[in-house]
């Protein structure tokens, strides 16, 4: 593949998409692969619960702000919102002060109720890891952020542009204007939105990627399509269905039945074209090729189910569906 | 004897589906609304986001958070009706702000506060306070015998419970408190005079904020101030009602061991509050088409015997050409469907104990080969509630 499509070109990857979509096992495969490339990666994830980590070392403490490596050259962390407020005050005032003010309970109850900080404050340390740099040039050379699930009202990438617009002067500005201009810029930020091959999983990524389209504000080059159904007759099995159909009742009893055969066979072909059918539509609602990573059917946890996922993960994106001329000219 | 979901349907006033998203909670609230209208019942169901097909199906227009009457196609031989309220934050919050600001001016400033909208629509918890304000103008509906409620999807099941009360509890913290003394709106003279730790903590805002955040939200907040009282009280009504007798709750999850382990802290949450849970509904579970000899011999990890058995009986009964391979083939299909089902099974294994140890109902519904996009369609999920 080209490098420059490659998904490692940039030095940030937003994994996005409703709860539920398999959002973390995306980003965790996508910073696990990147690491066996020999990247130093960071997976950064955003909420109050740490389950990335579980997916390397099953058991193992909490990583939290500070973070832990995971596994060789990929360090995991969780962008807790205080902690980043008290190491970005501790920047500008005085670590002491600073712990003393977040610790303070009305500071804390102020600032639960403040609509936009945290998602700017998580930015923010996304934007400072960005920027670490040594001799050498940057000491992380991938960021990988399993981003909140999007839901209702703000979305954790509006955040800066709407503090930068609703705050008139001062630092607050300013940060934000920053952590916008990272945001969108094609060449270091891309972000990864996560569906399911369901209805509504679907309309909310075309809802996000128009939008986002709209504003010009982030490079989304690609979408994942999480947990699909493969074709079971892929495998040159078109036949099977009536063949099981034909076998004569009379045969000797075997312990599986036929007919139960071919009511898993039914059940499994009907999943598989209802997700191929919300598979298409994704793709010609939103002009962009897509990945699709089949569904595990023991689940995703461990290591060599990251391991697994990776190649589906990393294979060149597809168009599915009707093209405008348009998409079809970015795809060359 | 009646099954116990329709029990729960026919002795309460209120049930909450809560869950996290993606597991299919506006479908099985919808479906049980659908159910108790056929059975008679006048519902109400709030929903909060419903799938494009699915809200077509039950008359709602985006945008519009009004009651729609489903029409009755499907269930013309009972009284019952079924009206769908959907939810839309900001005009919830916009009539609190009628009800309970003193005056106009009051209501006026709020309304045209810079911060208003965003406050809002993204404070921790709003739309989950909108939600309840609606559960509560929609109980207080005669009209209604029955509200079934598709709750926001939530990380905690406390967002939703705790949001009227957070709301009043921030208005009394200290820090606001004292952004509530009109001498902020004198601007930064007036922030210099102040002393205390509180206001160091505000001058240290100031500094990494800017002051006109700080003005903006120190008026709004004063604002707000006067609808203190209202709000303390509905926050309490609240509370009573969702800890009366007429509500249950139910945990909505899917198969998944992340939706097990966030619906048993839902139901660790929901006991913490004191609410009554009537159970849990595990959702998109796979259904095993065959018996349980077939299923523990597919799922068996390795090959065994008694599978490579019927491995050459369905080849021979396959026959010639490529008897063998499509045997194989089907075989292996088959069981990785049973390990799925295995799988499931297992990881709703622990949340089902629980639920028996509790005596909550324990409800498992199937994953469907189709979306549910009509009455029809929805009509027949909530069939399935039948096979408890």
């Amino acid at each position: 593949m080209d490098e420059r499509a490659s998904i490692f070109a940039g030095r940030l990857v937003i994994v996005t998409g409703k709860g539920g979509t398999g959002k973390t096992t995306v980003a965790a495969t996508l910073a696990h692969a990147a690491a066996l490339r020999g990247l130093r990666v960071v997976l950064a994830e955003v909420g109050r619960d740490e389950q990335a980590p579980a997916l390397f070392e099953p058991d193992a403490a909490p990583v939290g702000y500070a973070g832990r490596e995971v596994a060789p050259g990929l360090t995991a962390m969780r962008i807790d919102p205080f902690a980043a407020l008290a190491e970005y005050l501790g920047m500008q005032l005085s670590r002491l002060i600073a712990d003393r003010v977040v610790g303070n309970r009305g500071f804390r109850q102020l600032m639960t109720a403040t609509p936009g900080w945290r998602e700017l404050i998580t930015l923010g340390k996304v934007w400072h890891l960005e920027q670490q740099r040594d001799e050498a040039g940057p000491q992380i050379d991938l960021i990988v952020v399993d981003a909140p699930a999007t839901g209702h009202g703000l979305t954790f990438l509006d955040v800066p542009h709407l503090v930068a617009s609703a705050v008139r002067s001062g630092p607050l500005r300013r940060n934000a204007e920053q952590v916008e201009r990272l945001l969108a810029d094609p060449d270091r930020t891309r972000l990864l939105p996560v569906a399911l091959a369901e209805e509504l999983p679907v309309r909310e990524t075309q809802e996000l990627v128009e939008r986002l389209r709209a504003e010009r504000s982030i490079t989304i080059d690609r979408i994942v399509v999480n947990a699909v159904e493969p074709d079971p007759l892929a495998d040159d099995l078109a036949e099977l269905p009536e063949r099981l159909a034909a076998i004569a009742t009379a045969e000797p009893a075997p312990s599986i039945r036929p007919a139960t055969l071919r009511a898993c066979l039914a059940h499994r072909q009907a999943r598989h074209a209802l997700h191929r059918q919300h598979i298409a539509d994704l793709g010609r609602r939103t002009e962009l090729p897509l990945v699709v990573l089949p569904i595990r059917p023991g689940g995703v946890r461990g290591p060599d189910d990251l391991a697994a996922l990776a190649a589906p993960l990393l294979a060149e994106p597809r168009y599915v569906g009707e093209r405008s001329a348009n998409a079809a000219g970015t795809e060359a | 004897m009646a099954h116990a979901i329709d029990q729960l349907i026919a002795n309460h006033r209120i049930l909450i589906c809560a869950g996290t998203g993606g597991v299919g909670k506006t479908t099985c609230s919808a479906a049980l609304a659908r159910r108790a209208a056929r059975q008679g019942r006048r519902v109400a169901v709030l929903t909060i986001d419903p799938a494009r097909r699915l809200a077509d199906a039950l008359g709602v227009r985006p945008e519009d958070d009004d009651a729609h009457e489903v029409t009755a196609s499907g269930s013309p031989e009972n009284s019952g009706s079924l009206h769908v309220f959907t939810l839309d934050s900001r005009r919830t919050f916009d009539r609190l702000v009628d009800r309970f600001a003193p005056d106009p001016e009051t209501r006026e400033r709020i309304l045209a506060n810079p911060l208003y909208q965003q406050i809002v629509t993204s404070i921790a918890g709003s739309a989950e306070y909108a939600a309840m304000e609606r559960v509560y103008e929609i109980a207080e509906d005669d009209r209604y015998d029955l509200l079934v409620v598709d709750t926001p999807p939530a990380e905690h099941a406390l967002d939703f419970l705790e949001a009227p009360g957070r709301i009043a509890g921030f208005l009394e913290s200290p820090v606001v408190a004292l952004l509530l003394q009109p001498t902020l709106s004198v601007g930064r003279f007036g922030l210099r005079l102040f002393e205390g730790a509180a206001r160091r903590v505000l001058g240290l805002l100031e500094r990494v904020s800017g002051l006109d955040f700080l003005e903006d939200l120190s008026e709004l907040l004063i604002a707000i101030e006067s609808l203190t009282e209202g709000l303390r009280g509905r926050a309490e009504e609240l509370g009573e009602l969702l800890r009366s007798d007429a509500c249950r709750f139910l945990v909505v999850t899917g198969p998944s061991s992340d939706g097990v382990r966030r619906a048993d802290g839902f139901l660790d949450q929901l006991l913490a509050a004191r609410v009554s849970i009537a159970g849990v509904i595990a959702n998109r579970v796979r259904q095993w088409p065959g018996s349980d000899a077939e299923l523990s011999l597919l799922s068996e990890a390795g090959p065994s015997q008694a599978l490579s058995d019927s491995l050459a009986a369905l080849a021979q009964g396959l026959s010639e050409p490529d008897g063998d391979r499509l045997a194989r083939a089907a075989i292996e299909l088959a069981s990785g469907y049973a390990s799925q089902i295995m799988l499931d099974r297992e990881t709703l294994a622990p949340l089902q104990a629980r639920a028996q140890r509790c005596d909550w109902m324990f409800h498992v519904m199937p994953e469907l080969p189709n979306d549910v996009y009509d009455l029809s369609g929805l009509d027949a999920f909530g069939d399935l509630f039948d096979g408890a």
